[in-house]
């Protein structure tokens, strides 16, 4: 009778990985997962009628994104101009399950953040191309291949990416697992461990990972060229245990009521020290004195990042 | 009357001896059979491969083909037509009822309804333009052949509505004109020119399209149906040239929609229809400007010549528009109607024209 029932097996572990997959694969709204009687074409393109190029409904790709996650957008709870999560600005259901209404966004904003102006944020809008470390040392920009825009990180037709980043960002290839996508969650993070891959393919030079990298900079000679092979300053490791010299958990610990967010369950990837799009986050006194007086991007005022983990 | 018998007796060319009466008698009927012979069956192949079919053209002097649809004093409609109205009129022969043409263009199927001439389609399949009423379309992609009712059609009673993308540049949405079967179709044939045929009988000038001269030639042998089994309309095929033609010829109305590759790239200049998908030529134009083929596309499709009837029919379509393919505002900006009635004439349910190419 145990015998009769074994060949169902693999059957049901088939059905099982299929069912997991399909749903870890999920890209929100019109983004993928397309039938060959989809109507999300509709939602961004026209055949014969479109304001834009690539038959945009938009003069813009900026323009066309914000219909729908701007400030006065209605076709996504994701208000990525002012930073924050609210249910009812569409029919979507996409992330309610796990995101409190009003949050702030896991990137920031690119024109509030907290109730806050942006200090600097990715421009997104066209026209700038140049990126820090793109090929470049550290401290150096270089040109993209075209001008920044929403779908210069995002592919917006769907990616096999966390959050739709593209699996090809201004020439190199991007790997950034999918984590949240049975249930998303836009404001507590549950990234993967290699998130930071999304700001190495324009940032490259600032991507170190061999240990010690703040004591010397040196090649290691191990053919790691995580970092472009700059070798000109020293750099912050990347992508590395939170615990390394002894720091407390940033993101179950903290300092001051302060925390950040670590990647998978204990690695400091890019994202535990800067927001995607924007920060509204200060700088005063000695924190504007290095090389630019703007907030890079950082999730707390001043260096608040380094003292969270380093406590000094 | 003048006969062989009276022929005069003749000196063999080859220096053979006369021949004799009797002889020279049965010699003159073979070659006068030989010459019908021949004659018949050229005018049967010419007939078959360039007539315009059933009443419509190639008339001889002492022609009966008048007679279908005109009469002299007893007319019930304008033009001496026999019904109230030349829609009307196609109708007798080519509506749901009719019995004079096994193209049945209201329920969009051949039908072997006239005993006549050879079977120019698949008998219970859907016709090409698709139908005014009904059409056997499988539009959800999913296996269905039965007839469903059309959710968007051109006009064809006589009515007015707006030709989209008609006129120059600038010139707003388009402009209202009357449509009925005979605006596009020439029901005396040999509208090409010389008294010669052209495809369906479609006029060079549409009426109200507002000039242009498009001649589509005829095919052969005609074929009514389309090719898929299985009721699929998007990937028919249809002769590369007739296809491009075509494109021109549908813009003779729709003179906007009228686009090679690279407009979806660069502004008409148009404030409605300013980039526009390729609508004439081939996607390999595009794929060209952008370096070669792209990463993704559907090869079944994606090297195909491209046309207006790509995508759309001609007569009328039942494909379903949901979400957000049922939302598009018209090209004047107006939302209503929205729903079905945004279909748009195409070929399959919401967007499938577009994901069945692109394959996103």
């Amino acid at each position: 009778m145990k015998l009769r029932w074994k060949w169902l097996v693999p059957f049901v572990v088939v059905g099982l990985v299929f069912f997991l997959t399909g749903t870890a694969l999920a890209d929100g709204g019109p983004h993928g997962g397309y039938t060959p009687t989809t109507d999300a074409c509709a939602g961004c393109h026209r055949a014969h009628t479109a304001q834009g190029a690539n038959l945009l409904t938009s003069s813009t790709t900026y323009g066309l994104c914000m219909s729908c996650h701007g400030t006065s957008g209605t076709g996504a709870d994701t208000n990525v101009e002012d930073g924050y999560f609210l249910s009812t600005r569409s029919t979507s259901t996409e992330g309610e399950a796990n995101t409190t209404d009003n949050s702030p966004l896991l990137g920031g904003g690119f024109v509030n953040y907290k109730s806050a102006s942006v200090t600097s944020s990715h421009n997104v809008n066209g026209g700038i191309t140049a990126a820090w470390g793109y090929g470049v040392a550290r401290g150096s920009t270089a040109n993209l291949p075209e001008d920044l825009s929403c779908a210069s990180c995002h592919d917006p037709h769907g990616s096999p990416n966390y959050r739709i980043i593209k699996a090809n960002i201004a020439g190199h290839a991007v790997s950034v697992s999918q984590v949240d996508e049975s249930a998303k969650d836009y404001d507590t993070e549950q990234w993967p461990a290699n998130v930071s891959n999304v700001c190495v393919a324009c940032h490259g030079a600032y991507h170190v990972t061999r240990a010690n990298s703040g004591t010397n900079n040196a090649d290691d000679g191990s053919g790691n060229t995580d970092y472009g092979g700059d070798v000109s300053t020293y750099a912050h490791r990347i992508d590395m245990a939170y615990n390394y010299g002894g720091n407390v958990n940033p993101e179950t610990t903290g300092y001051g009521g302060y925390t950040l967010p670590l990647a998978g369950t204990d690695t400091v990837a890019c994202q535990t020290c800067h927001l995607s799009h924007g920060t509204s986050a200060t700088m005063s006194t000695l924190a504007t004195a290095a090389n630019t007086s703007d907030s890079a991007l950082l999730r707390l005022d001043n260096r608040g990042v380094c003292e969270v983990c380093h406590q000094k | 009357m003048q006969s062989l018998r009276g022929f005069p007796h003749c000196p063999r060319p080859w220096g053979k001896p006369p021949l004799g009466r009797g002889e020279m008698m049965r010699q003159g009927w073979r070659w006068a059979l030989t010459l019908l012979l021949w004659a018949g069956v050229s005018f049967g192949m010419w007939q078959s491969a360039w007539a315009d079919n059933g009443p419509h053209g190639g008339y001889t002097a002492t022609t009966d083909a008048c007679a279908g649809c005109h009469r002299a004093h007893t007319a019930q409609g304008s033009n001496l037509l026999v019904a109230s109205s030349s829609t009307a009129l196609c109708l007798t022969c080519h509506g749901t009822a009719g019995t004079g043409a096994d193209t049945d263009v209201m329920d969009g199927v051949y039908l072997q309804r006239t005993a006549t001439g050879a079977a120019e389609g698949v008998v219970n399949r859907g016709l090409k333009g698709g139908g005014f009423q009904y059409a056997r379309m499988d539009t959800a992609w999913a296996g269905v052949t039965t007839p469903q009712a059309v959710t968007s059609a051109h006009l064809m009673d006589g009515s007015n509505g707006i030709a989209w993308g008609s006129g120059e540049i600038g010139s707003g949405a388009g402009a209202t004109i009357t449509l009925a079967c005979i605006s596009c179709h020439d029901p005396h044939g040999g509208a090409g020119g010389g008294n010669s045929p052209t495809y369906r009988l479609l006029r060079p000038t549409p009426l109200e399209s507002g000039g242009g001269t498009v001649v589509l030639s005829d095919e052969d042998p005609k074929q009514y149906t389309i090719d898929a089994a299985d009721g699929k309309y998007f990937g028919q095929g249809y002769d590369s040239n007739l296809y491009h033609a075509m494109a021109s010829w549908c813009a003779s109305c729709h003179d906007r929609y009228l686009a090679t590759a690279g407009s979806g790239h660069t502004s008409s200049g148009d404030g409605i229809y300013a980039y526009r998908h390729i609508s004439v030529g081939s996607g390999c134009g595009c794929h060209n400007m952008h370096g070669g083929p792209p990463a993704t596309g559907n090869p079944e499709y994606r090297h195909e010549p491209l046309s207006c009837l790509t995508c759309h029919v001609a007569h009328g379509s039942p494909a379903h528009m949901g979400g957000l393919a049922a939302e598009v505002p018209w090209p004047d900006g107006s939302a209503a109607p929205a729903g079905d009635a945004r279909s748009a004439l195409l070929r399959v349910d919401n967007r499938g024209t577009c994901e069945l190419c692109h394959d996103k």
